[in-house]
Order: structure tokens, then C-alpha cells, then sequence
């Protein structure tokens, strides 16, 4: 059955999907969003660490669609291996709303100097950092926008590495927060650091037909039962349908791009809930799938014009990808320290840490030579999944500990100490060793090709991540932590994914230009992450959300060159004769 | 994103990942929708089906009996504190296998290291599991975990085990949240809703 014809046609419905649907649906345009995973709303949400954490829920099953990841070997060659035999998963919230209905809205904005990292740090040996072909005040208005829209929760106060703004505040106060701010905001003072309020996507107040958290405190990993959390879902999608312009259609697996001799993209093929093969035609066509999808959407999709994939005439789709760099840090506060107040303070469970310190988002203390870029340390408290955290319980050098000594261990575990977590925040820089292409052999339950990642780390990001991760450390120490362990992480977060589809101006070297407007296909958009030639240095959600609502401003303005000169034109030329014979509602 | 909001993928540890990886794939292909309510429902009446011999999931009743007992010994029982019997492990590890999704080579998993455990037992102490004393009961599963297939064996058995402890109860383990107040955790909320398998487990855990 062809469908009817939309203006825009989004492919995910995450962060980068959400926006666009929401903009054109209240521009009067129509628009379908087609994800593959089901429509859960906040009701079908619960507090249940084993459907959330445990079985996964909320993400495919590698049965049936695994991905094969590349990972370095010690001699220097890269080992491919399925997960379907890993057991690992690169998947992360596959649902209308996608990931961010799972994320904890830790929410920061780039930084100027994050648009600028070529010119601003020089070459790096080995990493492929380029600018941005855009600056960060042409993005400033649509971080705003996101802090209305979406909902973002803060307080600014005057810091070192405060980013201009064209609001003084946010527009909503921060929601409430736990007793260990307060520790953190003393030791960082106590040391000369800026403990800065950490921005949430969260709702502190009831707004937009969406109700107030209802600090539970199981957030991140959990979705939103109350519909405070920031999620495209519930923020935007809900409301574009709810305007009438917007037809979001979930288990929609998207097969692929079909484009004609000229090179535009004619419709989007897909495989239903049952199965079927369906299509949708549209004039322009947006891809938000995470970088990883996306990359791979746009491989599978050739074409006339496009042999070796959509947009990939320069054979840049699916190169740069980027996940987050960092490290991590973690200290326990003992109960026994504090008075029968201060001891139930931290006991809370509910309130958000909600302390960042960004002093280091420039390393400028000679410690490395030349300044360099640093990051993001963002504190928080350890979450609440007491499974997870029990059978951590269970490992010793000397082998699984069981018996009293676990129940023990674990009484000891519940209930001696605060534990408080450091997470940094470092740009994953850019290389070749880090990538997605097709596996040329594993496919996914629908017969498709799946994404073979290879996921290397520039070095650098360690040196990075390192000292982050130990000058959050510091703190915990100044706060009378004991325990304190500070690392780096070389390995992928799978919920931060970026790249693969960079933009940039020149056709040669990006694959979208400053628009997010594929260079060879001039109906094609990518609105998600994978615009992003480097990631800055924190979560990236803000960003994608605020340049996905600049790129819907983009397709707005070029819809109705469309509409009103080319709209006959393209359907004369993309309605088959013996389609046109029969009517609008066959196959 | 989570309140971590850095996840990663499991660890790099290669001996960490062998048994992260097992016990992932293990529990993503036992309970992939072992949580639905048709999968529940059609468990509890494989149950009630095999009620009164106590076999089920491919384990007799006396293979139920000795997992009963490694649970028991993994996490006793104390006065006023919640052991294995209590938290309604065995009921709750029954369940998941006899879900009708669950596939058959996890139920040989199952039945391999309690088979396993057997032979370890009859050629050290030349008795059953069940008949050993504490101490022989340690050094059997001590000797267990020396072996790969023992390690990852116990390995998910103790998750299972912890998942019964603190998992919401609607899932068949920690019985009104009996787990739950022994640690002074306090779950999140919405809960969800009771699933009929978790009434149908408890009653049958009772009898091994």
C-alpha cells in the first residue's frame, strides 16, 4: 500500500528526530517519523532494574540484530567478533523517544572554543580534528530553545568557563538537590575549583502538560513514568502529534533510501510490525538513527548516483565516529563521620548531586606543554540499582566470595557509606581506527546487512581522561572520601555516539554541508549526532537537540521552494504511471 | 545515558569478559520477555503442570532439590535475615526456565553444572550434594569454581541468586520486599505491576 505523501519523512526518534518533527509539525507541515522500536508512553515505565538493566528491555536482542565490533588486539591488529558471541551490546534505547528516554538529562552546552579546535589546539598526530563550519552563535539561539522547549533545569552562576548566553538563566529553577552538593561545593572551594550547578533536562516544575519529577531516584537507565525527563517523546513528539501535523509510526524498520537517477531520495522502503514491506514518500528526508544506524541506513542505501551508498560519493559516511572519552573516579563518605542529620541527608534517595566543575575544560597549567582541551567532571552519587551493585559484592582476588561473608559485605556494603562518583568528560577525537561500515557477512532478522564498528581510541583521550578523572578524585579526598580510585576509560560508552556523517564545507572531506543537507542529495538531511565533526566535551544531547531544531529551521525554509515551484514537478516525476492509474492507496 | 551517564560496554578483563559474557548472554536469552505477561502466564501453567512430581525446566525433582541446597549454601538462611529460602531463589530461577522462551541450552546449562556438582561430590565425598555437611558442601563448590565451566556456572547462579534478593518482587523473588528491607533500600516508584508467575513460583519453591 503507498502511503500518502508527507513534506518530511524522520527516520528516529530520538534527539535528533524529535526536534525536527516538532518544528515542521508547528510550522502546519506534515511530517511521519518512522522508528522501529514499539510507542511505550509514560505509563508502561517502571522502577524495575531487571526489565531495565538486567534483561534489557528496552534494546534489541543481538539474536536478532547484533552488530560486529572491532576491537584492538594487544599485537596491534583489530579482532572482529559478533555480539552475538560477545555478549556485549552497542545498542541504547530503541523506542519512540529513543535514548533519551533512558539518559539522566546530565545536560551541558559546548563551549566556542569546541567549534574551533583546529585552530584553537593545532593538529594532533594520528586524530583528524578539523573546525566546525559553523560557530557556536549560530547554535547559541537554539540551546535556548532547547531550555524551553525540552526543559532544562538550572541555575548560572559566573564561572571561569561560562559560556555566553542570551538568556540570564534557565527556565527552570534546578531540581531539588541531594546533601552531597553541599560537600562537593565545600571541598571545591576548600581547593579553588568552581563547583558549578549541573544543568538537567529534567522538569523542577509542572510545564508544558508535563508533570514535575518525582525524585524516585531510579532516573538514568529508567524511563520517565511522570514525564519530567526531557525525552523527545514526551517532550516534543507528543506534542507535534498532538498538533495534528505529526504521524509517528513505530516498529517501522527502515530497509532503505530509495533514490532516482538523479540522486534525490524518492521514498523511505520499510518493514512493518508484521513484517511487509511498506514505503513512504515525502520531499525531504531526514535521518536521526544514532550515528552507528545512521551510517549504516545511508551504506545500505545505494542508488543510480550512488553506488557505494547514499551521500557517499567522497566515501566519508560511517568514518569519524565518535563516542565520549573520559574517566572515572569514586570514594565512599562513611556515615559514621556525620551527626544523625547530616548522616540521614545523605541517605536520601531522590535528589540529584547536580555539582560540575569545567576549570579544566582548557588544561592551561603547563602540565602538557601547550594548553590543550580537557573537559566536563560531573559528580554524583552511586545509582540506586542494588542488584547491580550486589553482585559486585561477589568478586574477591581470592575468588567469589558467597556465604556469610557476602551477606555480611553486603550489610556493610547498603549501609555504611555514601558513595560518590565522579564521571569526566573528554572530546573522543576523531581517527581512522574508529569507524562504521557493513559486516559483509552477519545480517540482521530482516536479511539487511548489520554495522561493523571499529572502535579504536586515540591515545590521547587517556592522557585527557587521566587527569580529569584524578582532579575529581581530589575532591573526593578533600571531602574525607576513603576508597578513592581514579581511571581512564578507553572503552565506548554505547549511549554517546557522534560522527560518521561530519559536516563540513568542503564536499571532499564531509559528508553534509553547514545545513546538515547531505552535499550530493539536496532532500537529505542527518539530524542526529553524526553531523558532529568532533563532540565537545560533555553528553552530547543538548547538542544534537539544539542542532536538530536548526536544521528543521533549514528544511522550513527550503519546504516551501518546494511546495510551491517543484511540488507537481515531483510528483510527475516520482508517481509511477501505473501507481497513478490505480489511485494513492496501492502498493 | 543513566545517572552514569558513561556506560560501557562490559569490562576488558579478559577473564572478567568470558564470564560477563556468558552470564549476558545467558540472561538475555533466558528472560528475553520472560517478563511479559503471556510468557508468565504460560509459565506458571507449565508449573502447575509438573506440580506434583516436582520436575520442570529438564531438572527432576531432585536436581530442583540440590540447586535448592547450592543456593542455600551461596546465601543462607539467618533468624531475622533472609537467606536463599526466604528471598524465594529457587522459585524465582524456576521460573525463568520454565519460560517458554527460554531456551533449551540454557536449561542444559542449568542441568550441566548441577550434573557437574554431582560428580564432583560422589567422587570426593562419594555422596550426594544434598547429604554433605557444610564444610564438604564448601569444598565441593570451591572445587566447582576451579573449573571454567564451574566458574561460569556459579557466577550466574549467584547473579540469579542477587536478582531474586533485590529484584522487584513481581518477578517472583524477595517476597514483600523482604530483601529489600534487609538492606535498607528503598525501590523506586511506579512499581510494576504483579505478574501472575510470582505468586505461582513462591507456592512451588515451598515444595523442593
Amino acid at each position: 500500500m503507498v502511503e500518502r505523501d508527507f513534506d518530511v519523512c524522520v527516520i528516529g526518534s530520538g534527539a535528533g528526530g524529535g526536534p525536527v518533527a516538532f518544528s515542521l509539525a508547528q510550522a502546519g507541515r506534515s511530517v511521519v517519523v518512522l522508528e522501529k522500536g514499539p510507542w511505550l508512553r509514560d505509563g508502561d515505565f517502571f522502577k524495575d532494574e531487571i526489565a531495565c538493566c538486567r534483561r534489557s528491555e528496552y534494546i534489541p536482542d543481538v539474536h536478532d540484530e547484533p552488530h560486529v565490533i572491532e576491537r584492538e588486539r594487544a599485537d596491534g591488529g583489530w579482532q572482529a567478533r559478533s555480539t552475538l558471541e560477545s555478549g556485549s551490546s552497542l545498542w541504547h534505547g530503541c523506542c519512540i523517544g529513543g535514548a533519551t528516554n533512558f539518559m539522566s538529562g546530565f545536560f551541558h552546552r559546548m563551549k566556542p572554543v569546541d567549534f574551533h579546535l583546529l585552530s584553537s589546539f593545532g593538529p594532533i598526530d594520528g586524530a583528524s580534528v578539523v573546525d566546525w563550519p559553523i560557530d557556536y552563535q549560530d547554535l547559541e539561539p537554539y540551546y535556548e530553545k532547547v531550555e524551553r522547549e525540552v526543559g532544562v533545569s538550572g541555575r548560572v552562576v559566573a564561572h571561569p568557563q561560562q559560556e555566553p548566553r542570551s538568556t540570564p538563566d534557565f527556565p527552570f529553577s534546578p531540581t531539588a538537590e541531594h546533601a552531597l552538593a553541599g560537600h562537593i561545593d565545600r571541598a571545591c572551594a576548600a581547593l579553588g575549583h568552581h563547583a558549578i550547578p549541573l544543568p538537567r533536562a529534567i522538569l523542577s516544575t509542572p510545564a508544558m502538560g508535563r508533570a514535575v519529577c518525582s525524585y524516585s531516584g531510579y532516573c538514568g537507565s529508567y524511563g520517565c513514568a511522570t514525564g519530567a525527563k526531557g525525552s523527545a517523546r514526551s517532550a516534543l513528539l507528543d506534542r507535534a502529534v498532538a498538533s495534528g501535523g505529526c504521524q509517528v509510526r513505530p516498529h517501522a524498520m527502515v530497509s532503505r533510501l530509495v533514490s532516482d537517477r538523479s540522486g534525490r531520495v524518492v521514498h523511505a522502503e520499510y518493514f512493518d510490525e508484521r513484517g511487509r514491506t511498506r514505503r513512504v514518500d515525502a520531499h525531504i528526508f531526514v535521518v536521526a538513527c544514532q550515528a552507528i544506524e545512521t551510517a549504516r541506513l545511508l551504506l545500505r542505501s545505494t542508488g543510480p548516483r550512488h553506488p557505494h551508498g547514499l551521500a557517499n560519493g567522497s566515501g566519508q559516511v560511517g568514518r569519524n565516529l565518535l563516542f565520549a572519552g573520559g574517566g572515572a573516579a569514586s570514594g565512599s563518605l562513611h556515615y559514621d563521620r556525620f551527626d544523625g542529620a547530616q548522616g540521614a541527608a545523605l541517605r536520601a534517595v531522590g535528589p540529584f548531586v547536580n555539582r560540575s566543575l569545567q576549570d579544566w575544560y582548557v588544561i592551561d597549567e603547563g602540565v602538557f606543554g601547550a594548553p590543550l582541551k580537557g573537559g566536563t567532571i560531573d559528580f554524583l552519587q552511586r545509582p540506586p540499582a542494588p542488584i547491580s551493585r550486589a553482585t559486585r559484592q561477589t568478586q574477591s582476588r581470592d575468588g567469589f566470595v558467597w556465604g556469610l561473608p557476602l551477606k555480611r559485605k553486603l550489610e556493610a556494603h547498603f549501609s555504611q557509606s555514601a558513595d560518590v562518583k565522579v564521571e569526566a568528560f573528554c572530546d573522543w577525537l576523531p581517527h581512522d581506527d574508529c569507524f562504521v561500515t557493513l559486516d559483509p557477512v552477519t545480517k540482521d532478522s530482516w536479511g539487511l546487512a548489520v554495522a561493523r564498528v571499529r572502535t579504536g581510541l586515540h591515545p590521547h583521550d587517556l592522557r585527557i581522561g587521566w587527569f580529569l578523572a584524578s582532579k575529581g578524585a581530589e575532591v573526593l579526598q578533600e571531602m574525607g572520601a576513603r576508597d578513592v580510585v581514579a581511571f581512564a576509560s578507553g572503552s565506548p560508552p554505547t549511549n554517546l555516539q557522534a560522527g560518521t556523517c561530519r559536516f563540513g564545507r568542503d564536499p571532499a572531506t564531509s559528508v553534509l554541508d553547514a545545513d546538515c543537507r547531505a552535499h550530493e542529495v539536496d532532500n537529505l538531511f542527518v539530524s542526529d549526532g553524526s553531523f558532529m565533526p568532533t563532540g565537545g566535551s560533555a553528553p552530547y544531547t543538548w547538542t544534537i537537540y539544539a542542532n536538530a531544531f536548526r536544521v528543521a529551521d533549514r528544511i522550513v525554509k527550503q519546504l516551501p521552494g518546494l511546495s510551491r515551484r517543484a511540488e507537481s514537478a515531483f510528483r510527475e516525476a516520482h508517481t509511477p504511471p501505473e501507481r497513478a492509474n490505480r489511485g494513492r492507496d496501492s502498493r | 545515558m543513566g545517572e552514569e551517564a558513561l556506560q560501557k560496554p562490559p569490562a576488558q578483563s579478559p577473564e572478567r569478559l568470558d564470564r560477563r559474557r556468558f552470564l549476558t548472554q545467558l540472561l538475555s536469552t533466558v528472560a528475553a520477555g520472560a517478563t511479559s505477561r503471556s510468557a508468565l502466564c504460560a509459565a506458571a501453567a507449565a508449573l502447575e503442570s509438573c506440580a506434583h512430581t516436582g520436575a520442570s525446566a529438564g531438572l527432576s525433582a531432585g536436581q530442583w532439590q540440590m540447586l535448592a541446597a547450592v543456593q542455600a549454601h551461596l546465601l543462607p538462611s539467618e533468624p531475622g535475615i533472609p537467606g536463599a529460602r526466604e528471598v524465594n531463589a529457587t522459585g524465582y530461577l524456576r521460573l525463568l526456565m520454565t519460560d517458554p522462551r527460554t531456551g533449551e541450552e540454557q536449561r542444559v546449562w542449568l542441568r550441566d553444572g548441577l550434573v557437574e556438582l554431582a560428580e564432583l561430590s560422589s567422587e570426593r565425598f562419594a555422596s550426594e550434594f544434598i547429604s554433605l555437611t557444610k564444610n564438604e558442601r564448601e569444598v565441593a563448590l570451591r572445587a566447582l569454581e576451579r573449573s571454567p565451566s564451574g566458574e561460569r556456572w556459579l557466577a550466574a547462579l549467584l547473579d540469579f541468586l542477587l536478582e531474586a534478593l533485590l529484584g522487584d518482587p513481581s518477578h517472583g523473588g524477595n517476597p514483600d520486599g523482604i530483601g529489600w528491607r534487609w538492606l535498607g533500600i528503598t525501590p523506586g516508584f511506579p512499581r510494576p505491576p504483579i505478574r501472575r508467575g510470582a505468586s505461582w513460583s513462591r507456592e512451588i519453591s515451598t515444595s523442593v
